[in-house]
């Protein structure tokens, strides 16, 4: 029989969700374990969640001093925001430099690749001593009213009280608990790439939005530069295909329509994705034992950086419900400390989805109402600016949640 | 083309109000489906002062309504061509006469005042909610542009259309170049 290790929770998961997951357990002085399936420092592609809110940056600065801070002067900071139609400028706005450095005022947002948002926040767990367990994958989860039994494929065994899945869209942890993820996924094709930014020339610092590139065919192209590169967006049409645009020697060919020649040779990742829009069916099991955090609860399209930004709120309240549970004297208040976060950050998600939704309805290629919407905004925009405003904030969705929520997303 | 007025020596804010008034007396689609020669006459007027020569004018009734909505297209539109530049064009020549002030003041409020009166009409009209909100955002653009064009000095090429509301009908849309009238 295996050697049985114990512990209150178990974390399934060492992305950035888990990672947020450890470490807010470990400060709290609940033991646990993080459990990922692949070695410390596996490479994986693409910049992926490159975009933390003041709200995720506050969060993080709460659960582990100077980490916010740390994120926010490592991360850069865009001061220009512009969108065109058709070629046409019909909003801009400069909030001017922000100083990022600035060790008492957390700004708006950071951008930086999320291989550098986890190697920090791994850093704040390897200084605060969470344990690790790498190269793991989960073969069996028994879950049971009294607790959890985890066994890896390598036969080792974790006995806990409770476990949370930060283990992404393919979880384990919900798939072994029952539970569903439910939702469509987006009709248009988008696709994403990265390139690496000549830092002797690098371009100003801009998010720009093109409705309807001029230069792509009227297709939709979004830049957001992070630090060290550039995330470009191009929405298809839906007669597109994706492996006409998305090979590399295409690539080549169109990016320099759109951006300086240069950047054709400094493509570090190319993707193609139409977009899950789906939500768990619950956050935690019958038994009050599971709590799902990040991917392994939602997935959404990525207008409004809803991702990792609604992930470390999971993960944080996950970690408070099960606190509240740990100390809760009956188990009737156990209970119900764990089902007020997993009810609560259902709540968030399915208000996140509706806010990528909106966002996704506002790009949607081929929704004739939409489209002469989009048309009429563009044309008037120079009596009525603020629906040069909402042409800007359209792909990207509203911003405040329900009141339900203790938290922004 | 609209004779050219200098706006600087109107009351601009008494125009405008005054339109603003005219609108928010128009009881939107009395008359719907209720074909009037004087109306399409209404059409042609404005389509002259905006140089659109080629064009449809098709009547449709309340029954074809949502159906046409759905099929309205600025593609291969003579009349959207034209359209589409005019509201840069009134921007640049009301900044160029000082009145920015009115024109902010304008896009503030004009969409929110028509958009209740408007609605409490339209919402008899359309049976479905989409319909409803084009009828209603088609209110709002025609108000908008009116008073944008009055301050701008060329709201004469526009009261034909007012006049046409006031009679009780609808210009809809556009489906390329045919014009739907209600």
């Amino acid at each position: 029989m295996a050697n049985r290790k114990k512990c209150d929770v178990i974390v399934v998961g060492a992305g950035p969700v888990g990672l947020v997951t450890g470490l807010a357990l470990k400060k709290k002085g609940i033991s646990s374990i993080v459990i990922e399936a692949e070695p410390f420092g596996r490479e994986r592609p693409g910049s992926r969640a490159i975009y933390l809110h003041n709200a995720s940056l506050k969060h993080l600065e709460e659960t582990a001093t100077g980490l916010g801070f740390t994120l926010a002067k490592n991360g850069i900071i865009w001061p220009v925001k512009r969108t065109l139609y058709k070629g046409k400028e019909v909003y801009v706005r400069n909030y001017g430099l922000t100083n990022n450095q600035d060790p008492h005022k957390l700004p708006h947002f950071t951008a930086l690749h999320q291989d550098e948002i986890e190697k920090y926040i791994y850093q704040e767990c390897v200084e605060a001593g969470v344990q690790f367990s790498w190269e793991s994958p989960v073969e069996k989860i028994d879950i049971k009213e009294s607790g959890v039994i985890l066994r890896t494929k390598s036969g080792e065994e974790w006995e806990a009280k409770y476990i949370i899945g930060c283990d992404g869209a393919r979880s384990v942890v919900r798939e072994q608990a029952g539970i569903k993820l439910e939702g469509p996924r987006t009709n248009d094709t988008f696709l994403v790439l990265d390139v690496k930014e000549d830092e002797e020339n690098p371009l100003p610092l801009e998010r720009t939005f093109h409705y309807q590139h001029p230069a792509m065919g009227g297709r939709n192209v979004m830049f957001v530069p992070f630090k060290g590169g550039w995330r470009v967006d191009l929405q298809l049409l839906e007669t597109d295909d994706p492996e006409e645009f998305s090979n590399i020697d295409s690539v080549r060919k169109w990016l320099p329509k759109v951006m300086d020649s240069k950047y054709a040779n400094r493509i570090t990742w190319v993707s193609t994705y139409r977009f899950h829009q789906a939500v768990a069916d619950s956050f935690t099991d019958e038994n009050r034992r599971v709590l799902l955090a990040g991917e392994a609860a939602h997935l959404f399209a990525p207008f409004g950086a809803r991702g990792l930004n609604s992930g470390i709120p999971d993960a944080l309240l996950a970690v408070r419900g099960i606190e509240a549970a740990l100390q809760a004297k009956t188990e009737k208040e156990q209970v119900q400390a764990i089902d007020e976060v997993a009810k609560e950050r259902r709540i968030a998600a399915l208000w996140n989805r509706d806010g990528s939704s909106t966002a996704l309805h506002h790009l949607q290629g081929n929704a004739p109402d939409m489209s002469m919407k989009r048309e009429l905004a563009a044309s008037l925009v120079s009596i009525i600016p603020r629906l040069g405003r909402w042409l800007d904030e359209g792909p990207y969705g509203p911003k405040f949640g329900p009141p339900e929520l203790t938290t922004k997303y | 083309m609209a004779e050219t007025i200098n706006i600087q020596e109107m009351d601009l804010e008494t125009a405008v109000d005054s339109i603003i008034t005219r609108f928010r007396a128009v009881h939107w689609g009395k008359k719907a489906g209720l074909q009037n020669g004087e109306a399409e006459e209404k059409v042609i007027t404005f389509l002259d002062a905006l140089n659109v020569n080629s064009y449809t004018i098709k009547w449709i009734t309340s029954g074809e309504l949502s159906e046409t909505i759905s099929r309205l297209t600025f593609e291969g539109s003579e009349l959207w061509d034209q359209l589409k530049e005019i509201p840069e064009r009134f921007s640049t020549r009301i900044r160029q006469a000082g009145q920015e002030e009115l024109l902010f003041e304008l896009g503030d409020r004009l969409p929110e005042i028509i958009f209740h009166q408007a609605f409490s009409h339209m919402i008899d009209l359309a049976t479905d909610k989409k319909s409803t909100e084009y009828l209603i955002g088609l209110a709002m653009y025609l108000c908008v542009l009116t008073c944008s064009a009055e301050l701008a000095g060329e709201g004469s090429s526009f009261y034909p259309m007012i006049e046409l509301l006031e009679m009780g009908n609808l210009v809809l849309g556009v489906e390329g170049n045919t014009i739907y009238l209600l």
